[in-house]
């Protein structure tokens, strides 16, 4: 049986609507699919630095050692404890020298505060108590 | 069914196999030195220029011994005609020519009070009764049809066969050239899904969006807070304070940053700390015994 050539010519333009429409649905998610891997490789690159910056607990370490090193803290006297993924920084008696320079540090650097208390003794001595997560 | 022009209407319900009458084709019956049919075909429309009024013509052709028979007819002219019998395209099953159905004849049949059909040299001819009075009248309950159909179609009449390829392989091109170009574009699509897979393993990261989002959300947390923290300390430990005032403690508690200063009046106290209230809108304070206490939520 001979196929009638207006069916044939209908199914071409069928088949040719049918790849147009995906043609253009597929060129839509390319579009998207190449923003999506711009936010990917932007995210990943912001996870790296905020990795580097608060994620780094050696780093934390040797940069705390360093300021506790410090021949401005030697007078006072900073306990260093070291508890679950924390480490606790305290001194009964500070003086204020010490003390601004001890915290100058600390609110300079990626270190991060859980909890702390800075209470005045008298005139010119404080004590502080600091933990910070690693 | 036998249809001539002759012929009358007829009601129908359902399809039926139609004969037409020799009145209704151009037929030749030749010798060609063409060995194969399929040569013959691309020749019909120039082997019967010569003798078809003007129009659009089908041609169809089969061999029969070492002669070919030759056909061309009017689709358009046969569909009107068919239609006037009452006989549309949907009644149609299979459409014979007469010379298909009828090259055996022994006798002449009659096919209307006024007409018979014969044959004369191989071809099968309509023509007067009156030259063949005793013929008999034609019998179809019988006949077995041929396989040698033909399509009708008004489709010819809008485009030649050539322009009808012509538009065909345009459309197959343009549909092949978008299908190559979705497919090229589908495997980008997968190339750019693999290489953000590869951003993660780059940079050491889990292998999902979703791992990786809730990596993102809790470090940004960490670091929006730590800020936070720093502002609230910034402006605390920068405040300028009366001779008989001074800061007696600063607490970061769990959520909640606690300033303490030691001051004459609630309305002094509250002057000394207006910066932080004003920055940061929720926090509280309280004045007891000299000393005002403010608490800034983080």
């Amino acid at each position: 049986m001979k196929i009638n050539p207006l069916y044939i010519g209908l199914l071409l333009v069928i088949a040719l609507f049918f790849a147009v429409y995906q043609l253009d649905q597929s060129k839509q998610q390319l579009h998207d699919s190449k923003i999506a891997l711009l936010k990917v490789e932007e995210m990943a690159q912001e996870i790296d630095a905020l990795k580097q910056a608060w994620d780094n607990p050696k780093t934390v370490t040797s940069a705390l050692n360093r300021i506790l090193k410090s021949p401005q803290l030697k007078s006072a006297n900073i306990q260093k404890i070291k508890k679950r993924g924390r480490i606790v920084l305290s001194s009964k008696k500070a003086n204020l020298k010490a003390t601004n320079y001890f915290f100058i540090k600390l609110f300079n650097g990626a270190f991060i505060l859980q909890n702390f208390d800075v209470k005045r003794l008298d005139d010119e001595s404080l004590s502080f108590h600091v933990e910070i997560e690693i | 069914m036998f249809i001539d022009v002759d012929s009358p209407s007829y009601l129908l319900d359902g399809a039926l196999n139609v004969i037409l009458s020799p009145s209704l084709y151009w037929v030749k019956r030749v010798s060609l030195p063409i060995k194969y049919l399929r040569d013959v075909k691309s020749l019909l429309p120039s082997l019967f220029e010569d003798i078809l009024p003007e129009g659009k013509y089908s041609y169809s052709a089969y061999k029969e011994g070492d002669e070919f028979l030759l056909f061309a007819y009017n689709d358009k002219e046969i569909l009107d005609l068919l239609a006037t019998k009452g006989i549309t395209s949907t009644n149609l099953k299979n459409v014979y020519l007469a010379q298909s159905e009828f090259d055996t004849l022994d006798t002449a049949v009659s096919i209307s009070e006024k007409s018979i059909l014969t044959l004369q040299n191989g071809v099968v001819v309509k023509l007067p009764l009156i030259l063949f009075p005793d013929a008999q009248t034609l019998d179809l309950d019988a006949h077995t049809y041929s396989n040698r159909t033909i399509h009708l179609t008004r489709f010819n009449q809008i485009a030649d066969k050539k322009s009808q390829v012509v538009f065909a392989s345009i459309l197959g091109f343009l549909t092949v050239m978008f299908a190559t170009e979705w497919l090229i574009t589908s495997s980008k699509v997968a190339a750019i899904i693999e290489k953000q897979g590869d951003v993660f393993s780059h940079y050491n990261l889990p292998s999902t969006s979703f791992q990786n989002e809730a990596i993102h959300a809790k470090l940004n947390n960490t670091f929006e807070r730590q800020s936070r923290i720093r502002d609230v300390l910034n402006l605390a430990l920068t405040i300028k304070l009366g001779e008989d005032e001074r800061l007696e403690e600063v607490a970061l508690e769990k959520n909640k940053i606690v300033i303490v200063i030691k001051t004459v009046s609630e309305a002094s106290g509250k002057k000394r700390l207006t910066k932080i209230e004003k920055r940061f809108k929720h926090t509280t304070s309280r004045f007891d015994n000299g000393t005002y206490v403010m608490e800034v939520r983080l």
